[in-house]
Formats: C-alpha cells, structure tokens, sequence
C-alpha cells in the first residue's frame, strides 16, 4: 500500500506539472484539494484521466462518491487497489 | 534657437552644412553628412525594393540617416523593441528586408553609393512607421503610425518644451528603437535643429559625464531615475541639467524625490503610450499629487471610468474616441490616475483579474513587487507568479524554503479567489527583467518558466561583472538521453547558459564568432547547485565564464562576439 501511495504521489505531481514539491512533501493523508495541495476541479479532472490511464479504473457516476476517493493520496490509494484491472 | 523644420521637409529644405546634428566621442557630426548617408541608405533601400524594413541600431545618429533614407526611398519602417533572436524571427515574416545590427543570417542592408540630391518633401499621410507594444496577451502588438501622428507629436512637443531647452544637447538612457526615444531623442531633435548624442546612457555614471559636458536636456525612463545612486557627483553638474523627462510608465514618488533632491528639479512627466501617443504631462515640482495637464490639441473624457482619447496623434476616423486602459478622475485642470483597469482574463471558463491577484499579492507584505501571467501549461491555461520578495519574503524563503512562501503567498488568496485562480508556479528575484524603457514584458517574464532557462538567482552585477547561482535541477530537459542510466550536463547547455544569461546581463553584440581557451574540468551531475561567474571586456567582444561548485571548477572558458557595428 504504501508503495502504491508513492506511485499516486508521483502520477499528482507529474500529471499537475506541480513545482517545488516531492513527493516526500505530500502527506498521503491530508486533502488534496483547497486547503491541501490547493487543487481544483479541472485537476480532479485530469488526475482521473492519470489514473484510468495508468490503472484502468473508471470513476462512478456519483459525484459524493468520487469527492470521497479525491479526498486524499491514501483514500486515492485505497480506491484504486479496489478496483485496480492489473 | 535654430529654426523648426517639419520633418516632411527636412531633407528638401536642408540646414546648413556644418549645423551639428550628432554628437559622437570624436565632436559634432554635421548636417552634410547626415545627407550623405542618407542618400546612401535611400539608394540600398531602393535597390533592394522592399516597401517593409526592419531597422535595429545602437547608433542614433545612424539611425536617423536610415530611417530618413528609408522614408525617402517611399519604405515603411518596422522598430523592434530589442534584436532578440525570437523577436527578429518573428519579424521575419512580416517584413521584406532588415537594416543595421543584425545578425548576418538576416543579411541586414548597408548604405551603398547613389545620387545624393533630389529630395522632395514626403507626404504626410505617408504609412511610415511599426512600432510595437508588449500587448498585455504576450504577443506584442504591432501599432502602425502615418507620418503626419509623428510630426504632430514632435509640434506638440516643441509647442510645450522647446524654450526649456534652449541650446541644450539631448542625452538619452531611453533608447530611440521605442516611440517615447524615438519622438524625443531623434525625431524632435532633427526638427528643432538641436544636436543629440548618438550613443545611450547606460549608467547613472554615464549621466555624470554627459552632463560634466554641457548644457543638455535628459530623456530618461523611471527605470533609470529611480536608480540614481546618492554618492555620484550630481551637485556639480546639475547646472547643466535643463530639463529632464520621464515617461515609459508610472514615476514612483521615491523616484520623484531622488530627482528633486540630486538633480535639483523634478522631471516633465510624459503619459501616453505607444497606441495613443502623448496625452498629457506634469511637472510635480511642489505637490506630489499634481494632476495631468492634457497636451494642446488633445481631448480626454471617460467610458466606464476609462480614460477616452481623441488627438491628431491617433489615426482614427472621424469624430472617433480610442479607449485606454486607464482609469481615472476628471478634474477642471486635466485628470487624475487611478490605476489601471483590471486586467481580466477567463481561466477554465471563470473570470479572473490580474490586476486584483498583483493587489492581493502584495497587501500580505511578503512581495516588494509582483506580476501575475497566464502560461500555457499542457493544454490548460495557469497562473504563474514573477515576484521581488520583501525583506520577510526573502526571511521566509531562507527558513522554510521556496515552497514556504508559495504557500504563504497562495493562503492570502484563499479567502477573495476560487483555487482555478491560485497561480502555480513561483519566480522569485533581486529585481525584476526590465528593457531600456524600464518596462517588464511579458515575453521576459514567460521566459523565466522555459524549463530550458535553470533556476538562477543574481549574486552580484555591474557592468562588466556578474555572479549567479544556477540550478542543474533533475528536471532539467537537457539530461534526457545524455547518457542514458548516467545523466550529465552537455558541455554545449554550459556554454550555452553563459551565452544566455550573458545576453540578459550585458548588451552583447548579435553574433557569435568562436570560443577559447574552452576547458571542461569535471562533469556535472543533476542537482547540483552551480555558480556562474560572467566577466564581459566590451572592447575585446569577450565573454568569460566560470562554472563551479562545492566540488571545484566544472568549466571554463571564453565566448567570442562580434557583429556590424553601425
């Protein structure tokens, strides 16, 4: 888990062109956006764009469910080992 | 006082042979030899036909023959602000040929022999003139100008300045490739028959001298006056001093008091811009709050708050009015500034202004100076932020690190802006880039976020020396694929960063010649921390640089550079 944290951490900064940050700088449990990392909207956009890319997972149609998996890396992380295809 | 010659005429008219027009090292340069070469150039334009030239010189005195030669010879003169590579590119396609410094790749024109009488007086409605401004979109906008808007510009001038003057010379820090320099170091001068020195003031020491030589009226921009150093010697040659101005953007009030302290005067403040040519003036010798006179023949009024011009400066129809983005405060004896309009730009749909973001930005205390930038990032539009820290900015930056004061500096914004519109990315500097104008375009700003460009912060700078610190971060594109598995920086990226940033340090001639005594001591690795050592002998045309680091000299060597020197 804590591996696939790190890649997460990694996919945030390279697919948001993030600087001066790495991902070291992240902690997995904090919220990503606003008040976190300051992300917005269309990030969440792109970010669930890096992930069906590099994971094959597919967000639900629920956006109470997704503001749940954004929430943070580690709820990300969870969501994904979930639901991972590989 | 000589007498006043349109520059329609000038040439058909003529001054007598010996009337001096220039001033170079070596004395006077007369009128006489102001047609010779103006003949000249307007024989190598009509050979070559084409109806858009570019024209680039250091020399203002040459300058002045090409551009009477090019008119002469029925040409349309385009005025780059600078003769960087991407703006020469650029122009490239608008423009049939080049003239003056310019790198040979460009194959700029020279003078070539012709007849050398047979001038007739030009037209005034003649399209004769393209200068540029750094639009507030990044892409300089191109403002064309018929012959006519210059000579009435000039007779404005000479209408409210002239007897200030007197006998005066004209020196310049401004340089004449802008309208504000060209309309008052050149075109005014040619037309009032007073002689202009043909080379810029760099330094304030420059100035010193300029003025130990006689009486003169100084152009200068607040870039410059807001940077006169106390220690220098003004006392003794203020008394030379007639008449300075200011104009090219907003004089600060520590700027105005410098003047008024060392220079013994305050400067004629100049407002206008490239697109609606002069507007107003003032003279705040007392009252810091002074309001804008409107020059004669000019009319102002408001739209939305914005100032609206109407001038025989403008070539607009009619009974039209040109909107600025001004905004002010009419008053019975001119106006008042307000500040400029909101710059408003749409990020993902939503309204942003910039203006707001500079405001917030800096009411927090931690930035002397900021400019906020859209840039392309990917396929979406960011906000990027090139700041001047304050002493706390600068106390956050060294304890906490570069990300403290991102940090920092986007909580202010939390509460007045919605995250879309939190800048992402942070260059933090001394000083901010300006041109001789004393203007920071958005072209210089962008350039700061080339992933190209390393991270850099100056050290120490004077004329002929600089010290940088440069980052070899990982990210660096120049690592990839050199080598595979075991990345080092390329010998050429080294020197070509000494080129780079001996291009924005110094004024270096267009072309480089060859390197020598090149000598690569030991490798550099991503991440390493480098110090960049730049010395230029301007009279050798050398540039020597040395890399080094914790772990001793990486490099060393000298970069060559030459070019026309016209």
């Amino acid at each position: 888990m804590l591996q696939l944290e790190q890649e997460i951490k990694k996919l945030v900064i390279e697919t948001l062109h993030l600087e001066d940050i790495t991902p070291d700088d992240i902690d997995p449990a904090a919220p990503l956006f606003v008040e976190g990392l300051g992300l917005d909207s269309i990030d969440a956009l792109e970010l669930g764009l890096a992930l069906q890319k590099s994971y094959g997972v597919s967000l639900a149609n629920d956006s109470k469910e997704n503001r749940r998996h954004f929430a943070s890396v580690r709820a990300l992380a969870d969501f994904v080992s979930a639901h991972r295809k590989a | 006082m000589a007498e006043l010659i349109g520059l329609e005429q000038l040439m058909s008219r003529g001054r007598l042979p010996g009337h001096p027009v220039a001033l170079r090292e070596g004395g006077a340069v007369g009128f006489a030899t102001l047609v010779a070469r103006a003949a000249g150039w307007r024989a190598a334009f009509e050979r070559h036909g084409g109806r858009r030239q570019a024209l680039y010189f250091d020399d203002t005195f040459e300058f002045s023959a090409a551009l009477l030669g090019a008119w002469h010879a029925g040409v349309c003169v385009y005025l780059p602000a600078d003769a960087q590579p991407a703006t020469l590119a650029r122009l490239r396609d608008e423009v049939d040929g080049f003239a003056g410094k310019i790198p040979a790749e460009y194959a700029p024109l020279s003078p070539s022999e012709g007849r050398e009488g047979g001038w007739t007086p030009l037209s005034p409605e003649a399209r004769a003139l393209v200068v540029y401004t750094s639009g507030s979109s990044g892409e300089p906008t191109a403002i064309p100008k018929r012959l006519r808007q210059l000579t009435h510009e000039v007779a404005t001038l000479a209408a409210l300045f002239e007897e200030r003057l007197g006998e005066a010379r004209v020196v310049s820090t401004v340089s004449h490739q802008h309208i504000y320099g060209l309309l008052f170091r050149v075109l005014w001068p040619l037309t009032a028959g007073r002689p202009f020195a043909a080379h810029g003031l760099t330094y304030p020491e420059d100035i010193v001298a300029a003025l130990r030589q006689g009486p003169a009226g100084l152009i200068a921009s607040p870039a410059h006056l807001k940077r006169l150093p106390d220690m220098l010697d003004w006392a003794q040659v203020r008394g030379n001093l007639r008449t300075l101005f200011s104009s090219g953007g907003p004089l600060p009030l520590e700027a105005l008091q410098a003047c008024r302290a060392l220079l013994g005067q305050a400067p004629v403040e100049v407002y206008g811009s490239s697109e609606t040519g002069g507007i107003a003036w003032r003279q705040r010798t007392g009252d810091d709050a002074l309001a804008w006179r409107v020059m004669p023949g000019v009319e102002v009024g408001t739209r939305e708050e914005m100032l609206t011009v109407r001038s025989p400066h403008l070539d607009l129809p009619e009974g039209d009015w040109l909107r600025t983005e001004d905004r002010v405060r009419l008053l019975p004896e001119g106006f008042e500034l307000l500040g400029r309009g909101d710059r408003l730009l749409k990020l993902e749909e939503k309204r942003v202004s910039l203006s707001a973001l500079e405001r917030t930005l800096l009411e927090g205390g931690l930035l002397r100076e900021a400019r906020v930038l859209p840039l392309e990032d990917g396929h979406r539009l960011t906000l990027a932020v090139v700041a001047v820290p304050s002493e706390a900015g600068w106390k956050l930056h060294g304890e906490g690190g570069k990300r403290a004061l991102n940090q920092a500096l986007r909580q202010q914004l939390t509460s007045r802006f919605e995250p879309s519109a939190f800048p992402r990315r942070f260059r933090y500097l001394e000083a901010m880039p300006v041109n001789s104008q004393g203007k920071s375009t958005e072209a210089a700003l962008a350039a700061l976020f080339d992933p190209r460009r390393p991270r850099a912060r100056v050290l120490e700078q004077s004329a002929d020396r600089a010290l940088l610190i440069l980052e070899a971060s990982a990210d660096s594109p120049y690592f990839e694929g050199h080598f595979p598995g075991t990345p080092i920086l390329p010998g050429v990226t080294q020197v070509h960063w000494a080129i780079h940033f001996g291009r924005e340090l110094f004024t270096l001639p267009p072309d480089f010649l060859r390197l020598a005594a090149l000598k690569f001591q030991r490798v550099i690795q991503p991440g390493t921390s480098l110090t960049l050592e730049l010395t230029w002998k301007k009279e050798r045309g050398s540039l020597e640089f040395k890399l080094t680091s914790d772990a001793g000299v990486h490099a060393s060597g000298r970069i060559l550079f030459g070019g026309v020197n016209v």
